[in-house]
């Protein structure tokens, strides 16, 4: 279950930022920060990278985004991955 | 007169195997010649034809002339002066490419980067196509460039960039649509061009010898490292850490490059 | 995972990427320009491209005084970093080395240097002597303060309509579609729409070599795992065909019926939007003269015009299979998917190109595919500012700026007012349109040519208007007619000019730009231009000046004072038409805050203009918010972005002809081209563009990069019609028509892929001038010429003749 910490980038205009944070909002696997300039702090928590990249390519499509940084990324080790799976 | 008349018969018959031979290498010539263009590499080649052919020839006199085989049937007809000929798509994978251990010396790298502005306006510029193209398709340049796919002494780069599909939309053939027609002189261009692009924006810097470098370019459109610094790259650029997959972890890019930051220095 | 651990990483990962923030803020704005920076020496600005009208922003980098690298502007929405081969070459397009340096004079027969003072003074005394023979022939890449200075010498001082751009042969047919459906000029929706919809189709549209940024921000989606369904009806398979779902070959000129085919499915079907037509439409038709705005027509009437629009009738017409049509229908039909339609030249183009526009959008109407992101009708345009200066300023011949018309009395009072100039200084009359201007230029004056001077800036008609040699080529020899060209390049039209200007271009000056999608966008000026090379915004009010001096009436304006009179910050007159000084205030900024009062009579509104240094372009109407900030608008019309649509009203046409907030579905018949093939003249030609080339060719022939990859003009045939006739692809062949004939190569099974009986000739190429053979039979309503229907026949050369290298 890995959680990053994402840098999103918000193009100006307090219109498409005020509509972008809002879509944002919505997603519950993103948790907001404060926006800051143009900038805004997110923590994601995603099943898998599978989903994490999906998560990603959303938010770069997603208007009102101008980029996306990873500033940090967590994996937890997932069941399937258990060195010793009881038998 | 009597034996003199094998000896003629031997002469007319090697005269008319290589009669045969030349006419087939002259047609298949051809149609190679339609298929093929300066810098493809040949796909395919006759396998020691002529010469085994004519040696054969001379110790059987009662071979009579080989019959043609349809072009499209050559690899499947054992039979016939093209037995001999099929595609060795094998022979054509290029030997493993190890990966370095060390950096390739600078010299090398200049090289690289030398190669790499002979297809480019500027670094950044999206590099030309060097071969001829299918003009109305790109699912032609993803057969080669989707995993960069390395045949004999060539190499068609991997694509640096995802999600985009229509490639001629900046990958254009610097030798252009190559019609072949009879006034070459409208493949002249109307004037000179005095634009002089910045050339590289390289090498990234150093902390400290040893240090990992910066990456010193934008990653717009270059999010697939390996592309030009895995195995597959100019030998000049590859990495000598193939096996470390997060290379922004050490190599870190340039905000102002990306565009994400644009400062008064 | 348990919870309190989640929890943690979580607050770790956010508080990581708080801390970078926090590190950023504070850092320089990065919409403000850029200075160099130490390491490279290279400063970087921002710029829409010069090409296209898709209006894709580039980031320009600049290193001593050159321009040396181009980027994708991330920040742009338009293009989000991605550009086309042209986009990232753009910069090469300066540095051509036959850059016209320096004025030029025919003397007996041959351009002489001269300097720019006598340049003016030729210009000015020509004009002097007859002041109502002189006409301004401008462009779509005119920028929109070049355009607005241009529009107003002409109709505020001179009294003189005599001023059209070459946007009446681009998109003329798409401003008389909108304004006769919506009574307003540009589209409804955005390049949003295509991130939304469900199907797109492309009339006529070849939109993977025309506008590949728009076509990648389509194609793209299908990568993220979107479904979106092409559906691609043209006369030629090109590489847009090979992305769609599905191609519909027409006939040429057969689009009016298949588009009167699906209005009639809807009917018949039922599967109309009835409640949006009763409550959002009226019905129209021409019922005895072609008009801009025709006659009232009830739906019964409507329905039974269109009644014999049967699949099998249209199929008959058009050659494409009704079952096909009926595809269409019932995609039409749908309410649970959003259909946009995309489409440039080939509805434009046309000689019935307003009643193709006007039907395409009555179908989307008809079928209530409007109004919602993804559901809309939109032109693209070929031009930078075909949108932003020739529509948007007005700088045609029957147009005032901000969509006011000559011929109503009230607009010319208003626009008197807003230019400070004494009533009735507008001339009521309208001027002529661009083929009627060229065709009066070519006429001796004693044949009654009763234009004398033409000033060309920014365009290149001696390539691109139709049948050259009547409407161009004619003028070489008439002794009274003058030609004055401001040029970067020699060009077609360069020779037969008897004075040429050199001009500066892109980022060696100040620009605005306003791209199809109703996005105004600016940029600074970054490097000088060579030699003598000056703005052509400075041309234009150096002659005025020249004039004023002269002691012309109209340069004055109430206060007899000089029309284009600039202030710096503190209030000083500079005298911009001092070549020395015109950069010593931002005329742009000046000119642009005078123009942008004209915006709000058709709530175009325009933001001020350092709004637009900030930003990346923004769509109008760009209305202020109580907060103070400036709010653009991706969706005209629709209540659910549109602030001027009244709460409730749902979809508000609030510039309705009928002045009922209605628009209007057009009904118009299938008519026959103006020259159809017959047994002399066999295959239809049809001309356009390619994907390396702008237009003309004059700045992408002189890229290295877009030569090379496309270094001359052919004719694009069929296999089997050149196999009948023994001729060999790349064989030079005459292709004639009953205006002229030309020698190109032939290309067969090459990038596109004609059907039988058709030839497609692109028209970059100026050693191979594909306008001596075109017909350009214009639209009754927009006069715009059909560059894509007329009748040839093709010449094998010399039998036997080895052609191939």
């Amino acid at each position: 279950m890995p959680t990053s910490g994402l840098i999103i980038t918000l193009q100006p205009g307090s219109a498409t930022q005020a509509d972008a944070v809002g879509r944002l909002r919505a997603r519950p696997e993103l948790t907001l920060g404060e926006v800051s300039d143009r900038w805004l702090p997110v923590a994601l928590e995603t099943r898998d990278d599978a989903e994490s990249r999906e998560v990603y390519d959303w938010l770069m499509a997603l208007p009102g985004v101008a980029f996306v940084d990873v500033v940090s990324v967590n994996f937890e080790p997932t069941l399937s991955l258990q060195l010793h799976p009881s038998p | 007169m009597n034996d003199r008349l094998p000896h003629l018969n031997r002469a007319r018959a090697t005269r008319r195997v290589l009669l045969a031979v030349l006419i087939t290498a002259a047609v298949s010539g051809y149609f190679m010649g339609l298929r093929q263009t300066r810098s493809q590499v040949s796909l395919t080649r006759p396998t020691e034809l002529s010469t085994a052919q004519v040696s054969r020839a001379g110790s059987a006199p009662d071979r009579s002339v080989p019959g043609i085989v349809n072009y499209g049937e050559v690899n499947r007809k054992r039979s016939g002066p093209n037995a001999g000929w099929r595609s060795d798509l094998y022979l054509l994978i290029g030997p493993p490419r190890l990966a370095l251990t060390t950096n390739a010396p600078p010299e090398f790298r200049a090289a690289a980067v030398a190669q790499r502005q002979l297809r480019r306006a500027f670094d950044g510029a999206p590099p030309l196509v060097p071969h001829p193209i299918t003009q109305d398709s790109s699912a032609a340049c993803l057969a080669c460039h989707a995993s960069g796919l390395a045949v004999k002494d060539r190499t068609a780069s991997k694509v640096s960039h995802t999600h985009f599909s229509n490639c001629t939309q900046c990958h254009v053939p610097a030798g252009g649509p190559q019609i072949p027609i009879g006034d070459t002189a409208l493949r002249e261009p109307l004037s000179g061009n005095t634009f002089a692009g910045f050339a590289a924006f390289g090498p990234g810097k150093r902390a400290w010898p040893g240090a990992p470098p910066t990456i010193p370019h934008a990653t717009l459109m270059r999010s697939d490292c390996l592309s030009c610094h895995g195995p597959g790259g100019l030998y000049g650029l590859r990495t000598p850490h193939v096996e470390r997959l997060l290379c922004t972890q050490c190599h870190v890019p340039n905000a102002r490059l990306d565009q994400r930051l644009v400062t008064h220095e | 995972m348990n919870l309190p651990r989640r929890e943690f990483l979580r607050a770790s990962a956010l508080a990581a990427a708080s801390a970078v923030v926090a590190q950023r803020t504070g850092a320089a704005d990065a919409t403000t320009s850029p200075a160099p920076s130490p390491a490279d020496g290279i400063a970087w600005d921002k710029a829409p491209c010069r090409f296209c009208g898709t209006g894709c922003h580039v980031r320009v980098g600049v290193k001593d005084g050159k321009v040396v690298a181009i980027q994708g502007d991330q920040l742009a929405e338009v293009n989000k970093g991605l550009l086309c081969v042209k986009g990232y070459h753009v910069g090469l397009a300066l540095y051509g080395k036959d850059r016209l340096t320096t004025p030029l004079l025919r003397k007996n027969g041959k351009l002489e240097p001269i300097s720019w003072d006598e340049a003016l003074d030729t210009i000015a005394k020509r004009v002097m002597a007859a002041p109502d023979k002189f006409a301004i022939y401008g462009s779509g890449q005119w920028t929109i303060p070049e355009g607005y200075a241009a529009n107003k010498l002409m109709k505020g001082g001179l009294s003189n309509n005599h001023i059209d751009p070459n946007a009446r042969l681009c998109m003329a047919s798409a401003v008389t579609g909108y304004l006769s459906t919506y009574g307003v000029d540009e589209p409804a929706g955005c390049y949003d729409d295509l991130d939304a919809c469900d199907v797109l189709i492309l009339w006529g549209n070849n939109m993977a070599e025309m506008h590949p940024v728009l076509f990648s921000r389509v194609i793209d989606r299908r990568t993220r795992g979107q479904k979106v369904t092409l559906i691609d009806i043209g006369t030629r398979r090109t590489r847009t065909t090979e992305f769609s779902d599905h191609y519909l070959e027409f006939k040429p000129q057969s689009d009016l019926a298949i588009l009167n085919g699906i209005a009639h499915l809807l009917l018949k079907n039922g599967t109309y939007d009835a409640k949006f037509v009763e409550r959002f439409c009226n019905f129209r038709q021409d019922t005895a003269a072609a008009s801009l705005l025709g006659d009232a027509m009830t739906f019964d009437a409507y329905k039974a015009a269109l009644e014999p629009y049967t699949p099998e009738y249209v199929e008959k017409i058009s050659g494409v299979p009704a079952e096909k049509i009926r595809l269409l229908g019932e995609l039409f039909g749908r309410k649970d998917i959003r259909i946009t339609s995309v489409w440039c030249m080939g509805f434009n183009q046309h000689s019935r190109g307003t009643n193709a526009n006007r039907l395409c959008h009555g179908i989307h109407l008809l079928s209530g595919h409007f109004g919602k992101h993804g559901d809309a009708p939109t032109s693209l345009t070929g031009q930078p500012s075909a949108c932003g200066t020739a529509r948007e300023v007005g700088t045609m011949c029957h147009f005032l700026p901000g969509g006011r018309l000559i011929a109503n009395a009230e607009h010319r009072a208003e626009t008197e007012r807003i230019w400070n100039v004494p009533p009735g200084r507008i001339n009521p009359k309208m001027g002529h349109h661009t083929v009627l201007l060229w065709e009066k230029f070519c006429t001796p004056t004693a044949q009654g040519g009763d234009i004398s001077t033409v000033w060309v800036q920014v365009t290149n008609p001696g390539q691109s208007l139709p049948n050259l040699h009547k409407l161009f080529k004619a003028k070489r020899g008439l002794p009274d007619k003058f030609l004055i060209v401001s040029e970067v390049y020699p060009t077609a039209t360069t020779e037969l000019a008897d004075l040429v200007l050199p001009s500066a271009m892109w980022v060696e000056k100040n620009g605005m730009f306003g791209n199809s999608e109703r996005r105004t966008q600016q940029w600074f000026k970054m490097v000088n231009p060579p030699g003598e090379a000056r703005d052509d915004c400075w041309q234009t009010i150096a002659v005025a000046r020249k004039l004023f001096e002269l002691g012309h009436p109209g340069l004055k304006d109430k206060e007899d004072k000089f029309l284009f009179t600039f202030k710096n910050a503190a209030g000083t007159e500079v005298p911009a038409w001092d070549w020395k000084h015109y950069y010593d205030v931002n005329v742009d900024r000046a000119l642009f805050e005078e123009y942008r009062a004209f915006s709000r009579y058709k709530h175009k509104d325009l933001a001020p203009y350092d709004e637009y240094v900030k930003a990346r372009g923004l769509r109008w109407p760009v209305v202020q918010q109580a907060s103070g900030a400036w709010r653009e608008t991706k969706f005209r019309f629709a209540e659910f972005d549109d602030s001027y649509v009244k709460r409730g009203a749902g979809i508000q046409f609030y510039h309705s002809v009928t002045k009922d907030d209605k628009a209007l579905i057009w009904f118009a018949p299938y008519e026959k081209a103006a020259e159809e093939p017959d047994a002399d003249f066999p295959f239809w030609l049809c001309t356009g563009r390619v994907l390396e080339h702008w237009h003309t060719g004059t700045m992408t022939m002189r890229i290295p990069q877009l030569s090379g990859a496309m270094p001359h003009a052919y004719v694009e045939m069929h296999s089997a019609d050149a196999t009948e006739r023994s001729i060999a692809n790349g064989e030079t062949i005459l292709v004639r028509t009953r205006r002229g004939q030309l020698r190109l190569p032939v290309w067969t099974n090459g990038r596109g892929h004609v059907p039988r009986g058709s030839l497609f000739v692109p028209f970059f190429d100026q050693r191979l001038l594909v306008n001596d053979l075109t017909l350009g039979e214009p639209d009754p309503i927009s006069k715009e010429p059909d560059y894509k229907k007329c009748a040839a026949t093709v010449v094998k050369l010399g039998a036997g003749r080895l052609n191939s290298v």
